[in-house]
């Protein structure tokens, strides 16, 4: 991790040298050459990728994953081989797939989703991230017609998150996404706000010593976990003192 | 890593020298000038770009010097490609971007077939839907009566397809024939599949125009495919008012075994409600199914299917010439077993092979005279698949299909008759996918069939073709030839008869978007050859005969729509249907007794989420059904009354000791409704001339259901 920050910093003290053009890309070679060995060829761009991320998980809205699609689609076309720009472009096109409401669109963006995931699993077939992600395109297609498509891929969606789990039990957006089903299942399957609680409790457990492999890697879902988990327990208390419950969103 | 390395340096080049930049900028527009939103705009090799924003605006600097490319893309356009030169100024760019071709992701015919509970998009009914379906009590595969193109027969049970009789539908299972799919028949009760569809992986049912892989089989095809890899081990029991089923599952790395369970008794339900039969046994049956799989190799997959039913049930029937009540009896023991590789051969040859066998045994004594019936017919089969591109795919194969046939009459006096047969069918076919232009795919395949016994061989060629009109909607046309063997009881009395013909010309439009489906199909279907006989010599060889024919035509509607109400779901079917036929004892050509002209289905579903359930609700309408009244004139066709028929069920989720339960209550005919399917008359005049009849009634005016589920695993399969 350190040589790695190394490789990064020397770098970017270079950009600020205003010399001779040639120069520049034969010591940017070298050092790429050199932070390349030592690091590996990821990390340039992860700034940039970072930058996307994090401006898409400001607020829920279209064009914010919209942006994060473009730019790792770009990053897609440099890093070939690299499975974490497919992710990403597959995450934003998925979160869009869940914010539009016009139904032939949530269909284009999940089809577009299945592509870049096949991509990624290429490249990474034993990246319980990916299975993850699979797993939320699921939900998106559930989502286009639950009461036709939802039993179909729900089934499917758990599928893919039992994949995840035996790959890295210790990723916590397994059980986020697992809560968030549960959640949101009938009780006919299984499912009720109550029956979620102890998932999103064990996912947050996880959170908090989670650290993601990089800046990039995935490290999503906590807050949205912890949101959850707080209608969980208010839902269960008051059908406790039998309220009404308040409505789902 | 040189391929890295160059991308990195021009990335670092651009951000590395301020002194020189490029502007580029202008707008992306589609092609009815409106803006396009969220571009992806970028020079070919970097990762540096832009997105377009509300406007199509777009704005990219750069420090790149020299000839690049800008590249624009957009998700549902065709990506546009600019060469520019950068000399550090301003460069303007109007781009239109032309639409994507619509999409056609597979080659796919859908005339006349519906698909359920398949894992895929284009289904038409989901397992739920067959779990809660209000209408057909106690057969499961009376969910298939709600789509269109089948007629309400009531008092048969079983698929009437397009004015086809219920043995011109053939139900296949893993790809081969089941020998007996219904339970045996007693006169006015209706049939029920054996095979539950909850078993299966997915059911496509076909109402004409089928693949070429089928054959003996006039009007339609139901394929059931049982499920290759359970999701998880599952365990639970139902139990209702007339009997209980125990299921499970369990699952292994490479394997995996299921089984149900089930046992039924109708004494408690007909003795509590009422039952227009007069028992002497009420129905009980059991029922064991048994699946398991194996994966063999990396992508084969090999299973075993086995059904043992048990079916006994006595009665009292009104006969009217004696004017006496006999008494019926009924024993039956179904055997059916299949077991079906799946694999593949090098790259893109898919490999299927199949054997079954079924063996059923219907012992019926009637005022002590015995007629046994033995059916047993085994079946091979091999076919083979090669994707040869994306555009085109054949598949060809062979087939033996062996039916042993032997039926005893024993009376209690005099002598005892003996109907027996052989007959082996051997068939081969060939079949291929073709997508002749972007937007036109078709099927083009044929049946060669030799049948022995009756000494013919005759290829049936099928043809269909479909046209995408837009990404969501198509057009496909259907033609083929169909040809299937006399009814059992018949060709056992005479070996000589031909194999029956039809011949269909279908039409259909469709336009699915995911929550909605609709379709009209408009179809006509030749008869030829069908078996007549003369009812007084019912057994003598010459009695029979191939001069019957027939026609039918009509068109069919479907609807299915679970976005325009809440929570709700809805599918609304309706057929009409012109039909004529001379076969049989008919005297002369008339529409055929078991078919109304007008049959119409709704299903309304709806989910509540406190407390958690689901209500659907059924009704179906068929309009009279043809009967001859001797009294009136024996050459002119009445009609009954208009059935109808509004079915309620509730489904209850629910835990009990923490384990998922659903409690379920259904009720058939909640307005009372005196429906009449027909009239049986006598044979004879009675001393004041007027033939004596009675009405042909459901086995119970109202019926009621209720049961409860129990799984011990958690959430069941759906």
């Amino acid at each position: 991790m350190a040589q790695r920050r190394n490789g990064v910093t020397a770098l970017r003290i270079m950009k600020f040298k205003k010399i001779n053009k040639m120069k520049i890309i034969f010591f940017a070679a070298i050092t790429i050459m050199v932070s390349q060995t030592i690091a590996g060829s990821d990390t340039l761009y992860y700034s940039v990728l970072k930058k996307s991320i994090d401006l898409a998980h400001q607020e829920y809205k279209l064009d914010n994953y919209r942006q994060l699609a473009n730019c790792s689609e770009r990053i897609c076309l440099v890093y070939k081989d690299d499975w974490i720009p497919y992710y990403y472009q597959a995450y934003a096109y998925i979160n869009m797939g869940f914010i539009e409401t016009d139904e032939s669109l949530m269909e284009m963006y999940c089809d577009k989703a299945r592509e870049l995931l096949d991509e990624a699993f290429k490249i990474n077939p034993d990246e319980s991230e990916i299975y993850v992600l699979q797993s939320m395109l699921y939900f998106a297609r559930m989502a286009i017609s639950p009461m036709i498509n939802g039993p179909l891929y729900l089934q499917k969606a758990s599928g893919a998150l039992d994949d995840a789990g035996k790959l890295d039990p210790g990723n916590p957006r397994i059980y986020y996404l697992r809560g968030k089903s549960v959640m949101y299942t009938p009780k006919f399957f299984g499912g009720g706000k109550e029956a979620a609680i102890p998932l999103f409790e064990k996912t947050l457990n996880i959170f908090r010593n989670f650290k993601p492999r990089s800046i990039v890697h995935p490290a999503w879902g906590e807050e949205d976990a912890s949101k959850l988990y707080d209608e969980c327990k208010a839902a269960s208390t008051e059908q406790d003192s039998d309220k009404q419950p308040e409505k789902q969103e | 890593m040189t391929k890295a390395i160059i991308p990195i340096i021009l990335l670092f080049v651009q951000t590395g020298s301020l002194f020189c930049q490029t502007t580029i900028k202008g707008s992306i527009q589609t092609g009815k000038n409106q803006p396009v939103i969220g571009a992806n705009i970028y020079l070919r090799g970097t990762i540096e770009g832009t997105n377009s924003d509300e406007q199509g605006n777009f704005s990219l600097l750069t420090d790149l010097t020299g000839d690049m490319t800008v590249v624009v893309s957009c998700i549902g356009y065709k990506t546009h490609e600019e060469p520019v030169g950068l000399q550090n100024d301003t460069i303007e760019l109007n781009i239109i971007l032309a639409e994507n071709d619509i999409e056609l992701k597979e080659i796919v015919v859908y005339a006349s077939t519906f698909e359920a509970g398949d894992k895929k998009k284009s289904v038409v009914l989901n397992k739920l839907d067959m779990a809660t379906n209000p209408v057909g009590f106690g057969d499961a595969l009376s969910v298939m009566r709600t789509l269109p193109g089948t007629s309400n027969a009531g008092d048969e049970g079983g698929l009437f397809v397009r004015g086809g009789e219920q043995n011109e539908t053939k139900t296949i299972i893993d790809g081969l024939m089941v020998g007996s799919p219904y339970t045996a028949k007693m006169p006015g009760v209706p049939v029920r599949g054996r095979f539950s569809p909850m078993l299966f992986r997915g059911t496509v049912f076909s109402t004409g125009g089928y693949s070429a892989e089928y054959g003996q089989a006039l009007s339609s095809v139901l394929i059931m495919n049982s499920i290759d890899t359970p999701e998880k081990d599952e365990a639970g029991v139902s139990l209702f008012l007339s009997g209980a089923n125990f299921i499970g599952t369990k699952k292994w790395e490479k394997s995996s075994l299921s089984g149900s369970t089930q046992y039924i008794n109708m004494y408690p339900s007909y003795n509590i409600f009422n039952t227009n039969i007069k028992w002497d046994r009420e129905p009980e049956s059991f029922n064991q199914t048994i699946a398991c799989r194996q994966k063999a190799g990396k992508r084969g997959l090999i299973k075993i299917l086995a059904n043992y039913s048990l079916d006994n049930s006595s009665m009292y029937y009104y006969d009217l010439d004696t004017r006496m009540d006999d008494l019926i009896s009924l024993n039956n023991n179904d055997l059916f077993i299949v077991t079906s590789y799946k694999g593949t051969i090098g790259k893109d040859w898919i490999v299927s092979s199949g054997a079954s066998y079924s063996f059923d045994i219907e012992k019926v004594n009637m005022d002590e005279d015995n007629i046994e019936t033995t059916k047993q017919s085994y079946e091979l089969k091999l076919t083979l698949t090669k994707i040869v591109s994306k555009n085109l795919n054949i598949k060809f194969g062979g087939d033996l299909l062996n039916k042993d046939y032997l039926r005893d009459y024993v009376p209690l006096s005099g002598n005892s008759y003996e109907w027996k047969y052989n007959s082996p069918v051997i068939s081969a076919f060939f079949e291929s996918e073709i997508r002749i232009m972007k937007r036109i795919s078709t099927r083009i395949g044929g049946r060669a069939e030799s049948v022995t016994m009756s000494d013919e061989l005759y290829v049936s060629p099928r043809i269909s073709l479909a046209y995408k009109t837009s990404g969501n909607s198509q057009i496909s046309l259907g033609y083929g030839n169909f040809s299937e063997q006399p009814f059992s009881e018949y060709l056992s009395y005479n070996n000589k008869l031909k194999t029956e013909k039809s011949e269909h010309f279908i039409i259909n439009y469709q336009l699915i978007k995911e929550s909605r489906i609709f379709r009209i199909e408009a179809y006509y279907k030749n008869y030829d050859r069908l078996i007549k006989y003369d009812s007084l010599y019912a057994i003598a060889p010459e009695a029979y005969n191939n001069n019957g024919s027939g026609y039918a035509k009509g068109i069919d509607f479907f609807y299915r729509d679970s976005k325009t109400i809440k929570n709700g779901d809805f599918w609304i079917s309706y057929s009409v249907i012109d039909s004529r036929r001379n076969y049989r004892d008919y005297s002369f050509t008339h529409a055929p007794f078991f078919l109304a002209t007008h049959n119409v289905s709704l299903i309304y579903k709806h989910y509540i989420e406190r407390p958690e359930s689901y209500i659907s609700a059924g009704y179906e309408f068929s309009s009279g059904r043809p009967y001859i009244d001797p009294n009136i004139s024996p050459s002119e066709i009445q009609r009954t009354k208009s059935y109808n028929n509004l079915s309620l069920s509730i489904f209850h989720f629910t835990r009990i000791f923490g384990k998922f339960t659903m409690i379920y209550a259904q009720v058939s005919n909640i307005t009372g409704n005196r429906n009449v399917f027909g009239y049986r008359y006598a044979s004879h005049p009675d001393e004041s001339g007027v033939y004596e009849s009675v009405p042909v009634l459901p086995v119970s005016r109202r019926s009621y259901l209720i049961g409860l589920f129990v799984s011990f695993t958690g959430k069941p399969e759906m």
